[in-house]
């Protein structure tokens, strides 16, 4: 159905570039969408019930911080990473609370890497629960590394606990 | 063809840039976040300085309480402001051990006061003003570096990151902002250190006796503490040595349900602590029937005179805290955590580094537990109450009544010093976290 403007000239004739344009200009805006949430990480596992208590959610993220840090490493080794967490909010020179430790800028690689939100197995979350109901194989370390990744002339010069699986625990 | 080719890389910019736009936003964001940080941590610093000048020259009680306080609120505010930069690289040891001692001496100093010891806050306090003053007038300069652009603050981040510094490498070229912060804590160092250093939170441990076991003794010892028929014909091999606060040689066994790691003393070749890596089948017997498997572990093992404190019902597992009891006293620093399967009553982790403390040397109380309860909240229902070897509110080593009781919906735990009747904690709630509190043997909660 063709309708005429005041000029009689054909309106579809004026109409068709810019339905192209616009055509053209949706493609790359889906293709800007498309492209943004492939860089985009996936957002954090959301809990099951709408409210948890406060310490259900540390404990949590505690497991999460293990599965992400220390997956396949020996059970003592990821209670240990667990206890190293615990073993800094009781020491007054790190934050008080669980998630100020792990959130600490550039405290943890997983943290700034994204591996953190990843839904933690049965046994990280069983080490996490160790650590908070005492056990500390870390032996009261403050720190730990991967000593073949490590870089920091810092970090390597802390003194070293001992070693479990791949990480070094240290003071 | 070519308006194909031009139609895709207009298509190729257009998202390029998009991404840019994207990643600009988010550093711009991440910048914002630090600089929020970086400017709040700076005024919570003038606050302590301010609060730490004021004191040198205040005389009344009721004006050195409220600047005691108003001192452990911007120590505590500037030690969460200073966490949330990306400075920990850096480490800054010096910069937050004084805002940690500037948080814990004005508490300690409030609860002097408050208790009418009369305290010369000002020249204690005087050496962290001092270096207060010191730290803000770096912060100042460092200020002038902010103008160097609007992602200052990420592009520290990012140096502080890719060139994994340390504080010693303050002689390398280094962002100037880096260098700032390295000088400062080099600074702190060279400033003379005034006052009585607190009390190290650590507790001491006694010192280990007695000749270093030897491999078949280790082996020998382990053996004896998991039982025979735990180990059956599983290797039990020693791993190697541990340098933690008791030294330790680990060993390790491998079964065929389980993994079991131990530490143990290398002088003594007692159980320092256990674990097992089993995961726990279906709960088939109940908490109390964990316990009193738990109870009879300790027993079969020589461990006598500890009396269970605290339960933690963990499903299909039992967690629970033993304390030494001496003459009626119980020592709640030497203690032993059980964690125990209710699938098959199996001990699945031991903790006793607590027995290896020195501790408890102090029984005897001045305090009668009469003259204590009359010194508790009048409205307070006492459920429950026993003398104690704890830590108190300086983190030392007190005798103390434990008084557990309710007001109006709420349980707490008050304990009174039994020497000097200081009330020195309130706890409300669990007193260990998730913890259930048991009450003392032959009595039930409302009873004494």
């Amino acid at each position: 159905m063709k309708k005429s403007c005041k000029t009689g000239k054909p309106i579809v004739d004026g109409v068709m570039p810019l339905i192209k344009k616009m055509l053209l200009l949706m493609i790359v805006v889906i293709l800007l969408i498309g492209a943004a949430r492939l860089v985009r990480r996936p957002s954090p596992p959301l809990a099951e019930k709408p409210r948890v208590e406060l310490e259900e959610q540390e404990l949590a993220l505690l497991a999460q911080l293990v599965y992400a840090e220390a997956e396949g490493e020996p059970y003592e080794g990821q209670v240990a990473v667990a206890a190293v967490v615990l073993n800094r909010v009781d020491h007054p020179l790190f934050p008080d609370t669980i998630p100020g430790v792990i959130y600490e800028p550039h405290a943890f690689t997983v943290v700034a890497n994204g591996r953190l939100y990843k839904q933690p197995d049965e046994r990280a979350q069983a080490a996490a629960r160790a650590a908070v109901d005492g056990w500390d194989p870390s032996d009261g370390a403050l720190y730990f590394y991967n000593p073949a990744l490590a870089r920091s002339p810092w970090l390597l010069s802390r003194p070293k606990i001992k070693t479990i699986g791949k990480h070094v625990f240290a003071k | 063809m070519n308006r194909t080719i031009a139609l895709l890389l207009s298509i190729a910019l257009l998202w390029g840039y998009g991404l840019h736009l994207q990643r600009r936003d988010l550093l711009i964001q991440r910048e914002n976040d630090y600089r929020r940080s970086f400017q709040e941590l700076a005024h919570h610093l003038v606050g302590l300085e301010d609060g730490l000048a004021r004191l040198q020259v205040a005389r009344s009680k009721e004006q050195r309480m409220l600047l005691l306080l108003g001192i452990s609120h911007d120590a505590a505010k500037a030690q969460g402001k200073l966490s949330q930069l990306p400075l920990t690289p850096l480490a800054l040891e010096r910069t937050k051990e004084l805002l940690r001692q500037a948080g814990e001496r004005a508490a300690e100093l409030a609860f002097d006061l408050a208790s009418g010891k009369e305290v010369d806050g000002a020249s204690t306090l005087r050496s962290l003003w001092q270096k207060t003053r010191f730290i803000n007038g770096e912060i100042a300069k460092m200020q002038a570096h902010l103008a160097d652009g609007p992602t200052r603050l990420v592009k520290l981040e990012q140096a502080l990151v890719t060139g994994a510094l340390g504080p010693i490498a303050a002689n390398e070229p280094v962002d100037p902002l880096a260098k700032d912060l390295i000088m400062l804590e080099d600074g702190l160092g060279r400033l003379p250190d005034e006052g009585v250093p607190l009390p190290s939170p650590k507790p001491a441990y006694l010192e280990p006796s007695g000749p270093e076991l030897t491999e078949e003794e280790l082996i020998r010892a382990a053996r004896a503490f998991l039982g025979p028929e735990r180990v059956g014909d599983a290797p039990l091999t020693v791993v190697g040595p541990s340098q933690g606060e008791v030294p330790t040689y680990k060993l390790e066994m491998r079964g065929p349900r389980e993994r079991i790691v131990l530490e143990l003393a290398r002088q003594g070749g007692q159980v320092v602590w256990m674990i097992s890596d089993r995961m726990i089948g279906e709960r088939n017997l109940s908490v109390e029937e964990g316990m009193a498997r738990g109870t009879a572990f300790l027993r079969t093992r020589g461990l006598t005179g500890l009396v269970p404190i605290f339960r933690a019902d963990r499903g299909n597992q039992v967690v629970v805290i033993y304390a030494a009891k001496e003459e009626d006293v119980y020592i709640y620093p030497r203690q032993v955590r059980l964690r125990i399967g209710l699938d098959n009553g199996e001990v699945t982790a031991y903790e006793a580094s607590g027995l290896f403390l020195d501790s408890g040397a102090n029984r005897q109380a001045r305090l009668t537990q009469e003259e204590a309860v009359s010194r508790l909240h009048p409205d307070l229902q006492v459920m429950d109450a026993r003398l104690v070897v704890t830590v108190g509110s300086r983190r030392d080593e007190i005798l103390a009544y434990e008084f557990y009781g309710r007001l109006e919906d709420r349980e707490y735990v008050v304990y009174i010093n039994a020497q000097e009747g200081r009330e020195e904690r309130i706890i409300q709630g669990d007193l260990e976290r998730g913890f259930e509190r048991l009450p003392r043997e032959g009595t039930r909660p409302g009873e004494q």
